[in-house]
């Protein structure tokens, strides 16, 4: 999501039929801010198909 | 008396497990009223697999450490034939036909289980005040939180009810209860312990392990517990290991991380001394200790909170149609949940890689980190806001600040008593390990536990 640009989610969640209130709209928006950081920090050599899967973390067969 | 202690009585015939079950019962009546621990007592299977258990011993069949003791499972976990109610109105009358893999394996391992324990409404909270089955209340503290939301687990230890009981943790609901309870709790490594048969909350932050009075009774149930189960698709196939730390333990040569950064920020000034002072006793034992810088445990816990938004309104969806059978915390937790962006789901998921590398590297300096389960201690019921060094925070985000994100990487933590704050109330210590170092941890615990 490009930054600066401030999520209006009280629309989304009516547009979605999704009756939240103030409470709900609040902590997205604070989870909103806060999760910045994180998409800042990730870089193209986070994502799964350029990272070896550890062999401790191998799928069950 | 510990499962061990007992596990010795039973078999020098000084005790019986139908007594142990009686008076395991009779506790649980006698408390019920006060704590609200149980949500089920299965007083007649109980007595009855009591008498096997003891009819079993007699004919020299022993089952192991296990073997005719009374134990607990959190109200999530499938039980045949007996009410299984995620501490929610839409499964208040649901009757699985099949066992847990968990609760099998201890079933089959000579456990008796005496009832179901109470939980916060889904496992989607830490307060155990459940609106539809009423809150479940701290035997070190009626007016207080247990935590959760194996909250009804840790009370059932805490005040003396049951020797083992079996807990869930998706952002610490094993560690919190462990921690404001003052007992010990077990959250393993991802896909050690299958999850096969028990509600789930979050697909991918979903643990189960055991919680006791002690750390070699926790060792004692994970060995039963642990093990790759081809039911649940996260479980590892990977070899047992022995848990049980031995009689006598050293610490000599053990790399020990006090965390320079983040878990001892905005803390109890006496819980920051406790879990210093559990460091110096792991020093006195011969641990090496070292101070070292932890990834950025505030971007975690918000990676870990989106995760667990999008995976629990994905797992409970399709019964939000009737609003009314929600609590208004779970119900707030559902909405934000269907509201988070794929992108930023997607953005987590690349995050928790990146973050679990960077565990792997701190890893290689010490063999496992000590960090404070909670800055606070457990807050009173209904207290929405707590006050740490004259600061306000949400208690729910307080209490969760220093568990939830490790979840996130799937590392194992052991949770134990750090001793009493002033008000009276225990502290938690969690020991934070590499994956599938439960053994080490439990070493490290037990060493701490014996010179107590």
């Amino acid at each position: 999501m490009p930054e600066n640009v401030k999520t209006d989610w009280r629309a989304i969640a009516q547009a979605r039929g999704i009756p939240a209130g103030d409470a709900v709209v609040k902590s997205l928006e604070t989870l909103d801010q806060g999760f910045a950081a994180v998409r800042a920090m990730l870089r193209t050599e986070d994502d799964p198909i350029l990272q070896p899967v550890p062999e401790n973390q191998e799928p069950a067969q | 008396m510990t499962i061990l202690e007992t596990a010795a009585a039973l078999r020098a015939s000084k005790l019986s497990s139908v007594e142990l079950v009686k008076d395991s019962l009779r506790r649980i009546e006698n408390a019920q009223p006060t704590w609200n621990a149980f949500l089920t007592i299965t007083a007649g299977q109980a007595l009855r697999e009591a008498q096997e258990a003891d009819d079993e011993l007699r004919k020299g069949k022993d089952r192991g450490p296990l073997h005719g003791i009374p134990i607990a499972h959190k109200d999530l976990f499938f039980t045949r034939g007996v009410k299984t109610t995620a501490g929610s109105k839409v499964y208040a009358d649901f009757v699985p036909d099949f066992d847990a893999t968990a609760v099998r394996k201890l079933r089959d391992a000579g456990a008796v289980m005496v009832g179901k324990t109470g939980l916060h409404e889904l496992a989607y909270g830490i307060t155990s005040n459940n609106p539809h089955f009423g809150p479940v209340r701290n035997p070190r503290d009626p007016e207080r939180i247990p935590g959760g939301s194996s909250g009804g687990s840790g009370a059932a230890l805490a005040g003396g009810l049951v020797l083992m009981a079996t807990g869930t943790d998706t952002g610490g609901s094993i560690r919190c209860p462990a921690a404001y309870c003052g007992i010990v709790g077990l959250k393993p490594t991802f896909g050690l312990v299958s999850r096969f048969g028990v509600f789930p909350l979050g697909y991918s932050l979903d643990h189960i392990g055991p919680m006791t009075t002690s750390v070699r009774d926790a060792a004692a149930a994970l060995q039963v517990m642990a093990g790759y189960d081809a039911r649940d698709a996260g479980s590892v196939r990977r070899p047992a290991d022995n848990y049980m730390p031995p009689r006598e333990v050293s610490l000599m040569g053990v790399r020990i991380g006090l965390p320079a950064n983040f878990y001892f920020d905005r803390i109890d000034a006496e819980v920051r001394v406790a879990i210093q002072a559990m460091a110096k006793r792991a020093a006195a034992l011969g641990a090496i200790i070292t101070e070292v810088r932890v990834p950025d445990i505030a971007q975690l816990n918000l990676v870990a909170r989106v995760t667990l938004l999008a995976e629990a309104s994905t797992v409970h969806e399709k019964n939000l149609a009737d609003r009314s059978r929600f609590g208004a915390d779970v119900l707030a937790l559902l909405d934000a949940g269907r509201l988070v962006p794929a992108t930023d789901y997607l953005h987590a998921q690349r995050a928790r890689r990146r973050f679990a590398a960077e565990f792997r590297a701190l890893f290689h300096q010490v063999d496992c980190l000590f960090a404070p389960a909670a800055p606070i201690v457990a807050p009173r019921i209904g207290e929405a806001t707590v006050l740490i060094n004259g600061e306000a925070e949400d208690a729910r985000l307080a209490t969760t600040r220093f568990l939830r994100g490790i979840n996130a990487v799937g590392l194992p933590v052991l949770s134990v008593p750090a001793g009493n704050h002033s008000s009276g109330l225990p502290m938690g210590l969690q020991i934070i390990g590499k994956q599938f170092s439960e053994a080490a941890l439990l070493r490290v615990g037990a060493a701490l536990e014996d010179v107590k």
